[in-house]
């Protein structure tokens, strides 16, 4: 898959004052997530990438295309959902997202089957022809998706794109945004505060803090490491079953007589450790399989102090 | 497939031609415009006096209709009569006419064109498309640009080619350079006028307050260049006099051949206290500068987002 964004020595300055310093790396996950905390650069890279403010030093690419010489193609190939309340309040939905993708390029007969089907999809169908003003919150946020996904584009940047939505609002919206980076043709860059929806939707999280990346993380391979790391609690006599355990390769340390952890070797499966159990009959009480959360990583990268990327 | 049972998809269509595409938010711009009554019967009345001229004309050429209405004043009439000679002072004198409608059509029209956008924060979804700044600023601008001239340049000339086609070939020829000032001295007016209002309209977000700024332009500097030219005993004041500036400007251009007849409509123009009028190119120079500062004031004000210093 096409790197969605690489970054080479980027900076970015204001009035000599950096917001953006050195970052580097190149990300291609289908979903990105862009975490820090207030203040970290978040929204000036999100703004770099889209053309708003030239790098100061350093270059940006997006979808394999510079950011300074070709921001056209690049918007031609981005959907973008603000932050904050963005939209025309005396305007009908579907005049205004009809708009939005007739001025992406598409012609006005595309533009307008798109709108209907993009409205319908996010469940804006029935007040489609509403002036926007007149919608609710979240009413507005999925307006805003749709006019960041009307013309189809192949990267979807997406800031704080569940602010204020309850909590029917947000799962509706995380579904559709799973759903999209599901389809396999749009590559996701979700910007949000709430780990939680980081998290659920994002393979690859990228941390800022203080303008630099501290951290970055990709999520899947975490996960399956993160699998083959046990803790266990049994009942019954344990030695023969640790014996065996231990002669399929597994790291043991038994904390008591019924608490253990494990490092399962690749070639040993869980459903191998309830054979194992039954066969020597010792009850597996319970059974975790230890996670570093996002959170957890979230909070050890803010404790680096002079984070580097 | 009806349209509420798809899903998103990437769009793999014809795209249109760039070169046009400011001319949508023209096209979108001209709906919500004519939404209003009050804006759609006063456009129609700015055209009587047109409508006035072209019958004015045409009885000019037709004497004889005119002359059975009135038998006993048509035995009274000059042999050389003209009801309504067709001269530069004609032309000055609707074209001022014109011009005075047309800041009423602007006052409308022109502060519902940006302070919208800004107000609900919708510049990001323009500009994150491919779409540039120079180009939102067309866009707008086009739609003034349009509906100015409809009521000032495009009647003047219809009446210009009016008056050629009853007088025949050698009028056109020997009176083109009244076409050219009626096309130059329009296009000058309507740019000037359309790019104030938007400047007001972007810095002055509410509407209201927008259009009583259209107005106030015109008079309050109008006081102030009085004062210093009473106070410092010149006329360089009457520069800030926007009446007085596109006056001579136009007399400029319909009396091009005609220094006395220049002269004479400068000293209609400016006060009876004062010996000398501004010269021409003072006034040129006055509507460059205007129109200068009217883009600087938009491109400080056109942006995705504010940078926060």
């Amino acid at each position: 898959m096409t790197p969605a964004i690489e970054l080479d020595n980027l900076s970015v300055l204001f009035n000599g004052r950096p917001i953006l310093k050195d970052l580097n790396g190149s990300f291609s996950g289908r979903a990105i997530g862009l975490l820090g905390p207030n203040g970290a650069g978040k929204s000036t890279l999100i703004q770099t990438l889209l053309g708003f403010h030239p790098p100061t030093m350093g270059s940006a690419k997006v979808l394999g295309l510079d950011v300074r010489t070709h921001i056209r193609e690049i918007r031609h190939n981005i959907g973008y959902m603000p932050e904050n309340d963005s939209y025309i309040t005396a305007m009908p939905g579907i005049r205004l997202v009809r708009m939005m993708a007739e001025l992406s390029g598409l012609p006005p007969a595309d533009a307008l089957e798109r709108a209907h089907e993009t409205l319908f999809h996010l469940g804006l169908g029935e007040a489609r022809y509403r002036d926007v003003g007149t919608y609710s919150l979240g009413m507005k946020q999925m307006a805003k998706l749709a006019v960041a996904i009307v013309h189809g584009p192949r990267l979807l940047i997406l800031d704080e794109p569940t602010n204020g939505l309850d909590a029917h609002g947000r799962k509706r919206m995380l579904e559709i945004i799973r759903e999209i980076r599901g389809n396999g043709d749009t590559q996701i860059i979700l910007c949000s505060h709430l780990l939680r929806d980081v998290e659920e939707c994002c393979d690859e999280v990228m941390i800022l803090k203080d303008g630099r990346l501290v951290q970055y993380c990709n999520l899947e391979a975490e996960r399956q490491t993160n699998r083959k790391f046990i803790q266990m609690e049994t009942r019954g006599e344990t030695g023969v079953f640790l014996n065996q355990i231990a002669q399929l390769g597994c790291e043991l340390a038994v904390n008591g007589s019924r608490k253990l952890k494990m490092i399962l070797p690749q070639t040993v499966e869980v459903r191998d450790l309830y054979r194992i159990a039954s066969e020597t009959g010792v009850q597996i009480r319970r059974l975790d399989f230890k996670r570093d959360s996002l959170q957890d990583i979230f909070l050890k990268a803010m404790e680096t102090t002079n984070g580097s990327s | 497939m009806g349209v509420h049972r798809r899903g998103h998809r990437q769009y793999e269509g014809p795209r249109t031609p760039e070169r046009w595409r400011f001319w949508i938010l023209a096209r979108f711009a001209f709906r919500q415009v004519f939404h209003s009554r009050l804006l759609v019967i006063f456009y129609v009345l700015c055209f009587v006096p047109t409508l006035v001229s072209l019958a004015g004309v045409y009885l000019s050429h037709n004497i004889d209709v005119l002359m059975s209405l009135f038998p006993r004043a048509a035995r009274n009439m000059p042999n050389d009569f003209e009801l309504l000679p067709v001269t530069a002072t004609f032309f000055l004198t609707l074209m001022s006419i014109q011009a005075s409608l047309s800041v009423f059509v602007t006052a409308l029209v022109g502060p519902g064109l940006v302070s919208p956008d800004l107000t609900n924060n919708a510049l990001p979804l323009f500009l994150s498309r491919p779409f540039s700044r120079v180009e939102y600023v067309l866009g707008k601008f086009s739609v003034l640009f349009v509906l100015l001239s409809l009521i000032t340049g495009a009647p003047m000339l219809l009446i210009y080619i009016m008056k050629s086609s009853l007088a025949g070939l050698g009028w056109f020829i020997d009176n083109l350079d009244l076409a050219f000032a009626i096309l130059v001295g329009s296009v000058v007016w309507v740019t000037l006028i359309a790019l104030v209002s938007l400047a007001s309209s972007a810095w002055v977000r509410w509407k209201p307050a927008a259009a009583g700024m259209m107005f106030a332009l015109f008079f309050i500097p109008a006081g102030f260049g009085q004062a210093a030219n009473e106070i410092m005993l010149t006329s360089w004041g009457t520069l800030l006099n926007s009446i007085v500036v596109i006056g001579t400007l136009w007399s400029s251009l319909f009396y091009m051949d005609d220094p006395a007849g220049y002269a004479a409509a400068a000293r209609d123009l400016n006060p009876v206290n004062f010996a000398d009028p501004i010269p021409a190119w003072s006034a040129w120079l006055m509507v460059a500068a205007v129109c200068a500062a009217s883009l600087f004031m938009l491109n400080r004000k056109i942006r995705a987002h504010e940078v926060v210093r």
